[in-house]
């Protein structure tokens, strides 16, 4: 999010404990969630002690409508700023500073005594304990790719101006199967291939959109073969293509790239692999209503 | 709810200048690498990084509780810092 680079808000944030979360954990919102999550105390602050105070404009009331945004609170829940998701850097420069002005005044009536926030750094300790833990934490990108004659979407936005992120965990023993034997081309396993295929080739640029089903991979191919040696390791190439299908959506194309083998570490070690092709359609929440025909679409694989 | 899923549902607009994509739309061998930095996020997309994000929000609010400080929550569709 670009609010987040603005440098007025980098400086702003330090003065508040900043943390990230999912929205439906705090505010779940089907049957299931609020079940599980009934004594949670972070839905119980965030729902029902925030949410409460919160401005309605900033805030609405209807409990199927998402939460998502940017907040500002106490660590009691009280109400100090908040906007809904669609926030710009001067809104969100507002919200802080609104928070900040209420902080003030709460940390006179409260007698509170402000220590400085460490400015720790969790998505690299996280990034680095799921990198212990797994065979392979690949963090996946995924962006609309250049049109030929235009450079608007058919719904009117800017071609390559988003883009999106999620993570995909292999376990050791999957993250292993795409280690070859030799220099010849070999398959990868059909349930790590369809792994990387249903749940990284998904056309989530502007929204959420659900894996793909096993069903819904229509071809599908997958090869790994041993490159040159060096210095850190065994450099291993990978290609493939894919065809995924289902009645509301498509996307087909080609996926290559290199991996880097330690024998050191005994493990895949770093890996750049991308695949383009088309994609058509679209799903509940990806939001590519009125960009329905064939348009280019990448997704990268990477790990370092 | 287990670890990760996808991220980021309303997908981050951005206003920075990102990698220029390869001359051949064909994806070869030799330009493999120009798509990948097409598409991964610029080094402007990835400064929000920058702030000392916490990933979860109950350890936050203890920790906001001993330093007498506000919490600033980024409640998203997906949690932004992978764990959820």
């Amino acid at each position: 999010m670009v609010v987040w680079s603005d440098q007025r808000v980098q400086k702003l944030a330090k003065e508040f404990v900043c943390t990230t979360e999912e929205v439906d954990i705090l505010f779940p919102r089907n049957e299931w969630l609020i079940n599980h999550l009934k004594d949670d105390p972070a839905v119980h602050l965030f729902r029902d002690v925030f949410g409460k105070q919160s401005p309605r404009q900033h805030w609405d009331p209807n409990p199927q409508k998402t939460k998502q945004g940017v907040y500002a609170m106490m660590p009691d829940g009280t109400y100090l700023s908040g906007r809904f998701v669609g926030t710009r850097a001067d809104q969100v420069l507002e919200l802080m500073n609104e928070a900040l002005q209420k902080w003030k005044r709460l940390v006179r009536e409260r007698n509170l005594d402000p220590k400085a926030v460490p400015q720790t750094a969790a998505l690299l300790e996280w990034k680095k304990k799921k990198s212990e833990e797994l065979g392979l934490h690949i963090e996946v990108h995924i962006r609309d790719l250049p049109r030929k004659g235009t450079q608007k979407t058919s719904h009117g936005k800017e071609v390559g101006r988003h883009y999106n992120t999620k993570w995909l965990e292999l376990t050791k023993a999957e993250a292993q199967s795409l280690v070859p034997t030799g220099s010849s081309w070999q398959d990868v396993p059909n349930n790590v291939r369809d792994k990387l295929f249903t749940n990284g080739l998904k056309d989530i640029v502007y929204g959420q959109s659900p894996g793909w089903k096993s069903q819904d991979v229509r071809t599908a191919s997958l090869k790994v073969r041993q490159g040159k040696k060096n210095r850190s390791g065994t450099i291993i190439e990978l290609a493939g293509d894919f065809d995924l299908k289902d009645n509301s959506h498509q996307y087909s194309g080609k996926i290559l790239g290199k991996m880097l083998y330690s024998p050191k570490e005994k493990r895949i070690t770093h890996m750049e692999v991308v695949a383009t092709g088309f994609r058509s359609g679209g799903t509940t929440f990806n939001f590519r209503n009125g960009d329905e025909a064939p348009a280019p679409l990448g997704v990268s694989f990477y790990v370092k | 709810m287990n670890i990760f899923r996808t991220l980021f549902i309303c997908s981050l607009a951005m206003t920075s200048s990102f990698a220029a994509p390869p001359k051949s739309t064909e994806l070869t061998a030799n330009n493999y690498r120009e798509w990948i930095e097409y598409i991964r996020p610029s080094g402007d997309e990835s400064k929000w990084q920058e702030i000392a994000w916490r990933n979860k929000m109950m350890p936050a609010v203890e920790e906001a509780k001993k330093l007498d400080r506000p919490i600033l929550l980024w409640a998203m569709n997906g949690n932004p810092c992978g764990e959820t």
